[in-house]
């Protein structure tokens, strides 16, 4: 899929070179002159439309850190890398307090009231629907970023279609991927009110370690099988280091 | 272990109230200790994962920290030590010593009994209410009681309250009033008090009697008969009660051939024989050697009212005649019993106000028990308990 990408007739700009690029958009005189790699922008590219799903429900403000901090963050940097591309890029907001919104990047110069909006986010209530297909008509890449706990694959594979890639952001927090053993805790879900009072003895906290492992991994499986680049995150990583890793090509 | 703990006994035992301090430090532990609540965007993982686990695991459990079990614990036994444990003085079932006076004194009548009666009763009450369930050895004496009396085991009942409290021991004195009556007699006269003066009452003496049981050495005998005319005492005649004195001879049909002896007292001597010793007490109680032979063996033991000889035969005394007359005679003055109603003028005086008091507590073992290494030592536990709740909670707060 990324192969696909970044590549064109009509030559508009430059973006950093992302790791499945294909080599023959790299740009190998301004990777001398500048000692980074970079990859020519088409204008295919610069003509397409992204969608980002950032899920903002109860259970995104689960921390710390906080994971919807890290998420919004990442939906920025996303809109960022879409506006240098010259793609219009929307986030779309799933869940959080006041209901489904969207803010809608064309220009770069629009970033800074997409952080605004970002900033004002809190997390709360159910993630809700994914998009229609009626909107994602035109939409060529999508991006589905959050705990990705209220999902199945099946349900969001298919948001990828003819002419329409799809790359999956998980991210969870610490406590979530590696609670720490010994004490007592009562879990509590935000988003359904349910609660677990445990004692966090070590094979209690290997045994969830393993379940939560094996359900990342069926995600990963799924993911890779349908050509999703899907990637896991922990709460406690930049943002920077999310999309190093995640960077649409 | 058993039998150790029922030996205990607590000085304090209102303070063992102050364990519901130590249950208190765990109730409210057990409430405070609730667990953290945390958010999780994962319940439904640890929702299977607990599903896996058996049910008496599904549960978290909430564990009272060690430092709070260490408080409870040092709370627990300084409310023990705060008690006063001690090992039981009582043990086995308490024996008192009732030393009854025994003096005409304490015959005399007070209202409708006598005085001794009346003392009996303050103590037969004391012991009901205060020693119930202890022993009472009831030892027949006459006053005065000494210091050897006076011991924290002991009452003293007797019909006049001792001039100085005795230490340890108690009494019971049962008090009463002057009581007018025959003080003296001598002869065939008798003199009467009537509260104020001393009246001599001609022919008034009661009649006192003798009577002698198995056969006497002639020699003795012979003062018996002369003491018993002198001091206006006859023999018993069947008509009468029992005789004021009886003198046991030596049964003269015993198988073992006779021993003989020498035996001497107050200037006289004489040599004789007999079949076996008199004899240390009878069925009226212990009796006092009066005259042994010269190798030991006991020939004449007295009793109130009795004297016993086993002389079975005596040749006549050597030394002064007098002597040996006078000296027996004392023996029976000593040994026959007061006229019947007579009362010295001391005896008769007032005996005061009716006064009890129990017996202190033996200071002996009030002070073992005060210095009773069990409360030094639980009260030490209790520090110690304590230091370590500080210690386990130092690293991380309790709470």
């Amino acid at each position: 899929m990324p192969s696909q990408l970044g590549v064109g007739s009509e030559f508009v700009g430059h973006r950093p070179y992302a790791p499945g690029d294909d080599l023959r958009a790299l740009d190998w005189d301004l990777l001398a002159r500048s000692s980074r790699p970079w990859v020519r922008v088409a204008r295919r590219e610069a003509g397409e439309r992204w969608l980002v799903r950032l899920d903002a429900s109860a259970s995104m403000g689960v921390g710390p850190p906080g994971k919807l901090q890290r998420a919004a963050e990442v939906a920025a940097g996303i809109a960022v890398w879409g506006s240098r591309s010259g793609a219009a890029v929307c986030v779309s907001v799933a869940g959080g307090e006041g209901g489904p919104r969207e803010f809608r990047v064309r220009r770069r110069s629009e970033i800074a009231g997409l952080l605004a909006f970002l900033g004002r986010l809190r997390a709360g209530g159910g993630s809700g629907a994914l998009p229609p297909a009626r909107a994602l008509a035109h939409v060529s890449r999508v991006f589905v970023v959050g705990d990705l706990r209220d999902l199945r694959p099946e349900l969001v594979l298919p948001l990828r279609g003819r002419g329409r890639s799809l790359s999956l952001i998980q991210i969870l927090a610490p406590l979530e991927v590696a609670p720490a053993p010994g004490g007592s805790v009562e879990w509590w879900d935000p988003e359904r009110g349910g609660r677990v009072s445990l004692a966090l003895d070590p094979a209690l906290v290997a045994a969830y370690e393993r379940e939560l492992e094996r359900e990342v991994e069926a995600w990963r499986e799924i993911a890779a099988r349908h050509g999703v680049p899907f990637g896991c995150f922990l709460s406690d990583r930049t943002f920077e280091e999310i999309l190093e890793r995640s960077r649409p090509a | 272990m058993t039998a150790g703990l029922l030996a205990l006994e607590l000085a304090r035992p209102a303070a063992l109230l102050a364990l519901a301090f130590p249950v208190a430090v765990l109730f409210a532990s057990r409430l405070l200790d609730r667990p953290p609540t945390t958010a999780t965007g994962t319940l439904d993982v640890w929702e299977r994962v607990r599903a896996a686990l058996p049910p008496t695991a599904q549960r978290a459990r909430r564990r009272i920290p060690p430092a709070v079990w260490a408080l409870a614990l040092g709370l627990a036994l300084g409310a023990v030590a705060l008690a006063g444990p001690r090992a039981n003085a009582a043990g086995p079932p308490r024996v008192i010593r009732a030393l009854v006076d025994v003096r005409p004194s304490t015959g005399l009548p007070l209202r409708d009994a006598t005085r001794l009666e009346a003392a009996k009763s303050m103590a037969a009450k004391w012991l009901d209410e205060d020693s119930h369930g202890a022993l009472v050895e009831r030892i027949e004496r006459a006053a005065p009681f000494g210091p050897d009396d006076d011991r924290s085991d002991t009452i003293w009942i007797t019909d006049r309250a001792p001039a100085s409290r005795p230490k340890h021991a108690g009494f019971f004195a049962s008090g009463g009033p002057a009581v007018p009556g025959p003080i003296a007699a001598e002869g065939t006269a008798r003199w009467d008090w009537d509260g104020e003066r001393i009246v001599e009452v001609p022919g008034g003496a009661p009649r006192r009697t003798f009577e002698v049981r198995g056969t006497l050495p002639a020699p003795i005998a012979r003062v018996l008969e002369a003491w018993a005319g002198a001091r206006g005492v006859t023999a018993r005649s069947p008509a009468d009660e029992a005789a004021d004195l009886v003198v046991h001879g030596a049964g003269m049909n015993a198988s073992s051939p006779p021993h003989a002896v020498e035996a001497g007292r107050e200037g006289w001597k004489a040599k004789g024989s007999l079949l076996r010793p008199a004899p240390s007490s009878d069925e009226a109680g212990a009796l006092e050697r009066w005259l042994a032979s010269d190798d030991g063996l006991a020939l004449v033991s007295s009793g109130a009212g009795r004297v016993h000889c086993a002389w079975t035969a005596m040749e006549d005394p050597t030394g002064d005649p007098a002597a040996f007359a006078v000296s027996w005679a004392s023996l029976f003055d000593g040994a026959i019993r007061p006229p019947r109603g007579i009362v010295e003028l001391g005896e008769r005086a007032a005996a005061g106000e009716a006064a009890w008091a129990p017996p202190r507590t033996d200071e002996r073992n009030e002070a073992a028990a005060s210095a009773s290494p069990l409360e030094a030592w639980t009260a030490l536990g209790a520090l110690l308990c304590v230091a370590g709740a500080w210690a386990l909670a130092r690293p991380a707060r309790i709470g």
